[in-house]
């Protein structure tokens, strides 16, 4: 403790020596993050070609987009849509590898790191061309299919399953959460899981009356984390279906491109951001309410 | 001590972002002062194929040998992103000299003032119009001035699979063909050849995305006598009895079943249509596609597109378009590249139609010894192709925002998204007024 403190004073002293080390940082901050996010605040209330000067419209954008535009209703629905498969499918997933993971077995590292894998190949774009070949008619899953006598199935190119194939494309790159949750499955303490063998309880029970409170913190990190990337889905969906068939994929974030880089409607499309940035505010606002009832912290 | 330290360390950082940030020198020590002021630097930026790529390359390096001050710098891609990055340069100032554009959206980037006047460079005798035709240059005149030259022309054409015409015993298209005379062949082609008791080859490629609704829903309107502007290009006019019936005759070559089920289609790669896949035996697409078929298809052949079962229509558009940027360092120098590209011979000799046909009527003679039969028919074919009782339509700016609509909406059409032809021309147009209304 004494030392603790020593080294602490240190660091008040040469606090400015720090932020000197922090400058770049800081000055990236504010030029590149800060500051165009308040000119993409201002832009929402103002008409801007692209071209030219941006003149003030007041909440006209906002109308617009409210009792006008045809596509943000669909691509607000698209969107949720989205969130509730890919979300809980992600947490399950990567839950259920953690616990597998979380054992003493030979070259557990390396399968670690190939099932963490995916998650630093997974949102390239290559990935992206890789899937919808390895999913196209020719591809690998519909030849195997085909062995089966099932099939084919049009996975990418079929309004009914296209929003469905792209939510499990992005959950297959779970390997953050499932690091975090291995993180979180390791400061359980043992002590809870002996008491529990003596008393003969069985594992499943153990999972769902040790593991799950224990670990809820976790699960709530994580369930944020997830709820924000999955909102701002792009990438893979504007490589691999760009919002079709017949407009089946059509997300918030590919409506919002289109409108900046198609239509050149950059207040419009600063007003579509602002209003994603409350929507992911109001969602993860309304999991912390809840996270009262149901997430258990120690001490 | 410490002062010094923190010193040390700002200056480090400072002096850090200034290198990171700071202008490499490009030209190489070798090069002498002078030499070096006198180098004009051309930027040209376009979109297209590898072949494309190469020829405009190799036909740049001759521009350099006869201009050893001026040094080209080639900016080539393809075709998808290519007007959002374009549009983003123009935006930041920092535009290509020279440009290639669509011939369909000259009118927007008019409108928002980002083109030079062609006319000055026409007066000094840098450009000249004299080879090219003054119909097609007039559709690029907006208040009187010229904005854009056209490389070349092009049009629809009819590509057929010669082995599967034998296979199922059928007689090739010729320029006598209405769409009925393709419909009924496109019925005889569509077999299953493996003996599986299931189709897999069939008559028609899809009848609109190929060849862009520019060249196939609006041929199917203008055969109906309809047309896509009101006069004075303010609003659309397709939401009609003609307009409806396009649409259904697209959808028809669904329901008889002629042409690959929507969802096969919808599931190709970029860029890769049916017949290059050999699942169709003929496809309804723009003549620039003769160099890309003929590697798929060994037995390719080409005939005119069939003649309107009311009416018949025929037309050329210019392929693409050369226009100069308000971000033009030197315009004239910049003129006198887009003049080489367009009027001389050497050039002509080495680009041949990577643009199309060549829009200069002697370039267009000279180079037709040199192609190949098949694209010797091409060019045979877009000759026959000729317009005859109907007055072409202008592209009002915005043209290409509607374009992308168009394409989407008649997808959701074809995917059974809205219950009739009438249902899908009533959202295209209530929301394409909306954006012409924005462009004027």
């Amino acid at each position: 403790m004494k030392a603790f403190r020593a080294k602490s004073r240190t660091f008040e002293e040469e606090g400015w020596r720090a932020y000197a080390l922090l400058l770049p940082w800081i000055v990236g901050v504010l030029l590149f993050t800060l500051w165009p996010m308040l000119q993409s605040l201002f832009l929402s209330f103002a008409d801007y070609r692209i071209y030219g000067k941006a003149s003030f419209v007041g909440l006209e954008n906002f109308r617009e987009m409210f009792f006008e535009d045809r596509m943000f209703k669909t691509s607000v629905f698209l969107t949720f849509k989205y969130v509730l498969m890919f979300v809980p499918v992600k947490l399950v997933a990567a839950l259920l590898v953690a616990q597998v993971l979380n054992r003493n077995i030979k070259g557990i590292s390396l399968y670690r790191t190939i099932y963490y894998l995916p998650s630093i190949v997974g949102s390239s774009v290559a990935m992206a061309v890789t899937w919808k070949m390895v999913l196209s008619r020719e591809g690998f899953v519909n030849v195997v299919l085909g062995y089966l006598h099932l099939g084919p199935i049009d996975f990418l190119s079929s309004p009914s399953y296209a929003l469905e194939t792209l939510a499990m494309m992005g959950a297959w790159q779970f390997g953050s959460s499932m690091v975090i949750f291995l993180a979180g499955l390791k400061q359980v303490p043992q002590e809870l899981y002996e008491a529990a063998d003596v008393d003969g309880t069985k594992k499943m029970r153990q999972f769902f009356s040790i593991t799950l409170p224990m670990i809820s913190s976790t699960i709530l990190f994580n369930l944020v984390m997830g709820l924000i990337n999955a909102f701002q889905v792009f990438t893979q969906i504007a490589v691999i279906t760009n919002g079709g068939p017949a407009d089946s994929t059509y997300v918030y974030m590919l409506h919002l491109y289109r409108t900046a880089f198609v239509s050149h409607r950059m207040g419009y499309s600063s007003a579509l951001a602002w209003v994603l940035t409350l929507i992911i505010l109001a969602t993860t606002g309304l999991v912390f309410l809840s996270s009262k009832r149901w997430v258990y912290y120690q001490e | 001590m410490k002062k010094k330290e923190v010193i040390l360390i700002l200056l480090v950082v400072v002096l850090g972002m200034m290198i990171g940030c700071g202008k490499k020198p490009v030209e190489s020590t070798n090069v002498s002062a002078t030499a070096r002021e006198a180098t004009k630097e051309v930027r040209f930026m376009w979109w297209g194929s590898d072949a494309r790529h190469a020829a405009t390359v190799e036909a740049m390096k001759l521009f350099e040998s006869r201009n050893p001050n001026v040094k080209l710098q080639a900016e080539y891609s393809g075709f998808s992103g290519y007007f959002d990055k374009l549009t983003t340069q123009l935006s930041a100032k920092t535009g290509p000299d020279l440009v290639q554009l669509s011939y369909t959206n000259v009118a927007d980037y008019v409108t928002f003032e980002q083109l030079l006047p062609l006319d000055p460079f026409i007066e000094k005798g840098i450009i000249s119009v004299d080879n090219l035709s003054e119909a097609t240059l007039d559709m690029y005149r907006f208040d009187g001035k010229l904005y854009a030259i056209p490389s070349g022309v092009s049009t629809t054409l009819l590509f057929y699979n010669k082995d599967m015409f034998d296979a199922a015993g059928a007689a090739y298209p010729d320029e006598s063909w209405t769409w009925n005379e393709y419909i009924e062949t496109a019925k005889k082609l569509t077999r299953d050849t493996n003996g599986d008791g299931k189709i897999d080859v069939w008559g028609t490629g899809e009848m609109v995305k190929v060849a862009g609704v520019d060249m196939s829903f609006k041929k199917y309107l203008y055969e109906r006598n309809g047309s896509l502007w009101t006069d004075d290009l303010s609003k659309v006019a397709f939401n009609s009895e003609a307009g409806a019936a396009a649409l259904e005759f697209i959808k028809s070559f669904q329901t008889m079943g002629i042409t690959p089920p929507i969802e096969m289609t919808a599931a190709n790669p970029d860029g890769v249509d049916d017949f290059q896949l050999g699942r169709v035996a003929m496809i309804i697409a723009s003549s620039p596609n003769t160099m890309m078929y003929q590697e798929a298809v060994p037995n390719l052949g080409i005939e005119r597109v069939p003649a309107g079962i009311e009416k018949d229509v025929f037309w050329v558009n210019p392929s693409m378009m050369y226009s100069i940027t308000k971000d033009a360092k030197d315009p004239e120098l910049t003129a006198s590249l887009l003049n080489f590209m367009v009027n001389d011979e050497e050039a002509g000799s080495i680009l041949k139609v990577v643009r199309g046909t060549p829009s200069n009527s002697i370039i267009r003679a000279n180079i037709g010894r040199s192609l190949s039969p098949i694209e010797q028919t091409m060019l045979a074919c877009i000759q026959k192709t000729t317009s005859t009782d109907f007055v072409n339509e202008p592209f009002p700016a915005g043209f290409m925002e509607i374009f992308t609509l168009m394409t989407r909406e008649i997808q959701n059409y074809l995917f059974g998204k809205y219950k009739s032809a009438r249902e899908t021309l009533s959202i295209l147009e209530t929301e394409s007024n909306k954006i012409l209304a924005r462009y004027i």
